[in-house]
């Protein structure tokens, strides 16, 4: 039953904060138990689209129901909830073993799982807003645990922001369940088609506020960067490979099953597009550039990922909000790749923390051979990210290449181009500075992570490379969404999806690939073997040198580039959310000054004072 | 059948024989009052459901309403009567053990406050109802100085404050006789239609400055900082969670049954925006604990005397529902700051760091509390901010749920910054020996997730209740019934 995939996760948190107390990794092995038993069971559940549950609950005097319903979409997201939970609960069973909120961290942990199910699951409002608000709350918790200096700021920031957000949804929820007496999301589409259009999106723009906020979009994507960089290192391959896409659901949830397109559909439009659907995506192209920008500035390599996770979700906005079979394909293929590639990127930088203890790159260097797993994962994940075949990343950037210009939209479309390169320089920041070049001399003694934590690498890169050659494994879910969604699905067999302009062919890709890999290790077999230089064993022009690092080039990668930008990257939206809190507690300042004086005679005052202000009032009223 | 009267005159007169008890034993006097307050709430159990549904009149030595003065015990009396003295008895099991010097003449003055609030509730008079305020005000300005230091110039504050709310609840009280002829409130009630409205409007003003100061309503409420970051931790308690819940209580007994005026809710929900505005702002500022809690506190008020007064059923019941709630976690917060401030010897902020591992009762306690104001799900506080939200939207006052769910993210702002101060940083500083606070936590703690998970328990009360405050008719038929 659904609300076992709820209720599971939440009751076992409890079990795990206690015996974790007690018995050190118990936590991270129950958290990846019941994960496990999640993902078990949702396979299982494949094909049952026509399952509801409701649980009877009363609230307001009027009794209501918790609607909980499967369906093709719900099931995507479950199974990625599951998927992503098991494998970093995999890796944090030895890599908190120095962590000192472990217990906290695994019973949030599982709240969260279990919550992010129920907003999934939700087939209405109330229930949905419930578990939106315990997964904000539960992330936040994790997040403030985390090391770092700046967590709590991150934290405080990230939760005031979904705060914000969640309750001008309830607003909007509240305001239509007065009206139509339900909650359900059926009634809510019925109900929002029906009325003027200009309430109506109105009501659907402040539902989709939570979910851009969840989903780190322009201009609410502010409190990534501090989020997913502070954030305890095993959360954060979860932040962004999964609650992002939380947003997503409910972005498609607003755009599709609430009817905002159906309600757009007749309204001014730009190339067959409704005017504000365009502007939803050029949303997402806005937030492609900037996450790209930003991302090459970093130095902090867990803060150029997240910017680089902003960047990958504009790409995904811009793909939905198109609605065309091949944009919402894209949309849906790159947010699937994303969590692949996005959670192993940020598990091989978190194994590079746990072993470093630094997430400051150029404190790195030359890690490569003393992590070569770690380094192959890194190096299969910044190729899919970067959109390099044979890898999965390609394939959803070619689908949204193909929506964009089927369609002829420029700007969009140079946007998504501009992020493509940018990207190929800001993974290659880390790859350079953290594991190739010169090895620190104090990371001399540093080893591999142990099996448990390499483990999840392994799987993602076997997924990197097997949704790489044969998407069609993706495509069978995304067709079946497609369909639910009311758009056509885009042809595909297991290796080839049909785009606008030709098809795409994974399998002579592949093998391309592969006879090229072969020709090339032959050549390297055939060769003469290279031979081992020091590494300060080269020509110096008469020089001494005698430190390794200054032959390592790692602060301030991509100067001349940033000098570029640097106009635009002074010009900060944080800044701008941060006076509006400034100037809040600038008023309580002055209230506080000016009228509570402390004296007691003065509040004698003002009592009297009260009183003829009122007495007048009523006079004059 | 034990008659309800006891609620007021048991304590009442246990409070005057707590020397004796003292001279008995020196331990006495705590279980005596602990062992009073547990027998009124039994009181209250058996009389609930007959309160409830078939409203009690009690005529005090047999005479009559309108001659003499009678107790009423409705929805809205036995409501608010269980808050109070529940909170009592929670409260009694926390005075077992505490962190400053108190002796029989504490639980003497805390006697005197349960049987004043309680009073306040149920009495049926209002030159009573005046009594009532002024024993349990009386009451709260000794028990303030129990701490000492700064606590005697906020007592001060207090007297001064509460002494010139009385005159002017004497005066409306003094107006309303010389109109009516009657201290009876169902007899004022039933002929305040014939009233002159001009005169109506000044009395309700007065009657709304007397008790606004207890009930902590802004410009009146300016004591409320200074007492309740001074007193000891049960006072302060007693005070947010017990008497300003009686004042609001009042106020809705003068503003709803007694003098119905449509313009006057306009008035009390300017001064309730007002109160909540300020008092979040000033909160949001802090950098002392208690007064952070304090001025919460106040905005709640405000929040709750604004949701009152936008007179639907629904809405007097979000408002009654979130009072509950309030005095509930107020109560928790206020007992777990005590300790943790006990613990690290100072009432900043910044000075609670890293008490999570080291005070992990008081830290859950706080944590609990604050996640009930705020409103998680499950917690007692989501259920009332989503019928506040929903009441408030129905009766299309957009702009007051606007400002509800504004004040909510102020309050997360000062909230969060306190539970991740706690939980969240290391402690390099030491850790005083404090009380043990487990049980009083554990019986709110229930209490809260009881409410946020099974409303039901209360929704037919609160139904009730705002059926009795909108419907004064039912009231006085109850009342003057025999006449």
């Amino acid at each position: 039953m659904l609300n076992n995939y709820i209720f599971i996760p939440i009751i076992a948190a409890f079990f795990a904060y206690l015996l974790n107390k007690k018995v050190k990794y118990t936590g991270g092995i129950i958290t990846s138990i019941i994960s496990a038993y999640l993902l078990y069971n949702l396979i299982g559940l494949y094909g049952k689209w026509s399952l509801i549950q409701t649980i009877d609950f009363s609230i307001m005097g009027n009794n209501l129901e918790f609607i909980l319903g499967n369906n093709p979409l719900s099931w995507l997201f479950a199974l990625m909830t599951a998927s992503a939970g098991l494998l970093i609960a995999l890796f944090s069973i030895k890599s908190q073993e120095n962590y000192d909120l472990s217990s906290a961290f695994n019973f949030n942990f599982l709240i969260l799982i279990g919550s992010i199910m129920g907003v999934i699951f939700a087939g209405d409002f109330l229930s949905l807003f419930i578990f939106w608000e315990l997964m904000t709350w539960t992330s936040f918790y994790i997040i403030s645990g985390g090391t770092k200096k700046m967590a709590q700021k991150s934290a405080y920031r990230y939760f005031v922001l979904s705060a914000v957000g969640a309750y001008t949804m309830l607003m909007a929820i509240i305001i239509i369940y007065n009206q139509t007496g339900s909650f359900a999301i059926g009634e809510a589409a019925q109900y929002l088609i029906n009325i003027p259009m200009g309430r109506s999106l109105i009501l659907m723009g402040m539902m989709s506020l939570p979910f851009l906020t969840k989903a780190g979009l322009f201009p609410v994507h502010i409190w990534v960067k501090g989020a997913h960089g502070n954030a305890p290192k095993e959360f954060s391959p979860f932040l962004s490979g999964l609650m992002l896409k939380v947003g997503v659901y409910g972005l498609l949830l607003v755009f599709y099953l609430l009817p905002f397109f159906k309600v757009m559909e007749n309204t001014i439009s730009y190339r067959g597009l409704p005017i504000l659907s365009y502007i939803f995506a050029s949303f997402g192209a806005i937030t492609t550039v900037t996450g790209t920008i930003l991302a090459i500035r970093q130095e902090d390599m867990k803060k150029l990922i997240a910017y680089s996770s902003i960047s990958q979700m504009g790409y995904i906005l811009m793909g939905i909000a198109l609605a065309t079979p091949l944009g919402i394909t894209g949309g849906l293929l790159h947010m699937m790749n994303h969590l692949i590639f996005k959670s192993a990127i940020f598990l091989t930088l978190a194994a590079v923390i746990y072993r470093t203890g630094t997430t400051k790159m150029y404190e790195m260097g030359g890690l490569i051979f003393r992590m070569p797993v770690t380094f192959a994962t890194y190096l299969t994940a910044i190729i899919a990210l970067a959109g390099i075949p044979p890898t999965n990343g390609f394939i959803s950037k070619w689908v949204i290449y193909q929506a964009l210009i089927e369609k002829g939209y420029l700007f969009l479309a140079l946007a998504a181009f501009f992020g493509s390169i940018g990207s190929f320089m800001y993974v290659f920041k880390p790859l350079s500075t953290v594991f190739l070049g010169q090895l620190k001399p104090q990371h001399e003694k540093i080893k591999e992570v142990p099996f448990i934590m390499q483990l999840p690498m392994y799987v993602l890169m076997g997924l990197m490379v097997l949704f790489g050659v044969l998407p069609g494994i993706q495509m069978n879910i995304i067709s079946k969404i497609s369909s639910q969604l009311g758009i056509k699905s885009v042809n595909y067999s297991l290796y080839t999806i049909e785009g606008a302009f030709g098809s795409w062919n994974s399998m002579v890709i592949f093998n391309v690939f592969t006879a090229g890999f072969i020709i090339s290790l032959i050549i390297f077999m055939l060769a003469k073997k290279s031979k081992l230089v020091g590494l300060l064993d080269t020509y110096t022009s008469g020089e001494y040198m005698n430190d390794a690092e200054a032959y390592h080039y790692a602060y301030q990668y991509y100067r001349p580039f940033d000098r570029l930008f640097d106009s635009f990257a002074a010009k900060s939206l944080t800044r701008a959310y941060e006076s509006l809190a400034d100037n809040l507690s600038k008023v309580g300042n002055a209230l506080r000054k000016g009228i509570i004086t402390g004296n007691g005679q003065t509040y004698a005052y003002y009592t009297v004072l009260f009183f003829v202000i009122l007495a007048i009032a009523g006079w004059i009223i | 059948m034990v008659n309800p009267v006891l609620i007021i005159a048991l304590p009442l007169l246990i409070a005057f024989l707590m020397p004796l008890f003292n001279y008995i034993h020196k331990k006495l006097p705590a279980v005596i009052a602990l062992l009073t307050t547990a027998f009124n709430v039994w009181i209250i159990t058996i009389n609930f459901n007959k309160a409830l549904f078939n409203p009690m009149v009690i005529e005090i030595g047999n005479w009559q309403a309108p001659f003499a003065i009678n107790l009423y015990l409705g929805p809205l009396a036995i409501l608010a009567v269980t808050v109070i003295n529940v909170i009592a008895l929670v409260l009694s099991i926390y005075n077992l053990e505490h962190d400053y010097e108190i002796n029989d003449k504490f639980y003497s003055l805390f006697l005197l406050i349960v049987a004043g609030t309680s009073g306040m509730v149920m009495t049926g008079d209002l030159f009573n109802l005046f009594v009532f305020i002024e024993i349990s005000s009386v009451a709260a300005y000794g028990l303030t100085v129990f701490s000492r230091g700064d606590s005697y110039e906020a007592a001060f504050k207090y007297i001064i404050m509460g002494a010139i709310g009385s005159v002017f609840l004497l005066m409306a009280i003094g107006f309303t006789y010389a109109s009516v002829g009657s201290l009876n409130m169902a007899q004022i009630a039933n002929s305040a239609a014939n009233l002159n409205p001009q005169l109506m409007r000044i009395i309700t003003l007065l009657f709304m400055i007397g008790i606004g100061i207890e009930a902590e309503l802004f410009p009146l409420n300016l004591w409320v900082p200074d007492v309740y970051s001074e007193a000891p931790t049960s006072v302060t308690s007693i005070l947010s969670g017990a008497v300003s819940a009686a004042g609001i209580y009042s106020l809705g007994r003068i503003f709803f049954t007694l003098f119905t005026d449509p313009a006057l809710y306009t008035y009390l929900m300017v001064i309730g925006v007002i109160t909540l505005v300020v008092g979040e702002l000033v909160a949001y500022n802090q950098e002392n604990i208690k007064r952070m809690l304090a001025y919460s506190s106040i905005a709640q008020m405000g929040l709750i005397v604004t949701i009152i007064s936008i007179n639907t059923s629904q809405s007097i019941s979000a408002g009654l529902f979130q009072l509950v709630n309030h005095s509930i976690l107020k109560v928790l917060l206020f007992i777990s700051a005590g300790v943790l401030v006990s613990a690290a010897g100072s009432k900043k902020i910044k000075d609670l760091s890293g008490l999570g591992s080291k005070k992990p009762v008081a830290s859950l306690g706080f944590a609990v509390g604050a996640m009930g104001i705020l409103g998680v799900p499950f917690f007692n506080g989501f259920v009332s901010k989503l019928m506040l939200i929903n009441s408030s939207l129905s009766a299309e006052k957009i702009i007051i749920t606007a400002l509800i769910l504004f004040a909510t993210i102020v309050e997360i702002g000062y909230y969060l910054k306190v539970i991740q101060k706690i939980y969240f940083e290391k402690r390099e500083t030491k850790v005083f020996k404090t009380a043990n606070v487990f049980i009083p936590v554990l019986v709110l703690t229930v209490f809260v997730f009881a409410l946020g998970i099974y409303p039901e328990l209360i929704t037919t009360t609160l139904d009730r209740a705002a059926n009795e405050l909108l419907n004064s008719t039912e009231y006085i038929t109850t009342v003057l019934g025999g006449m």
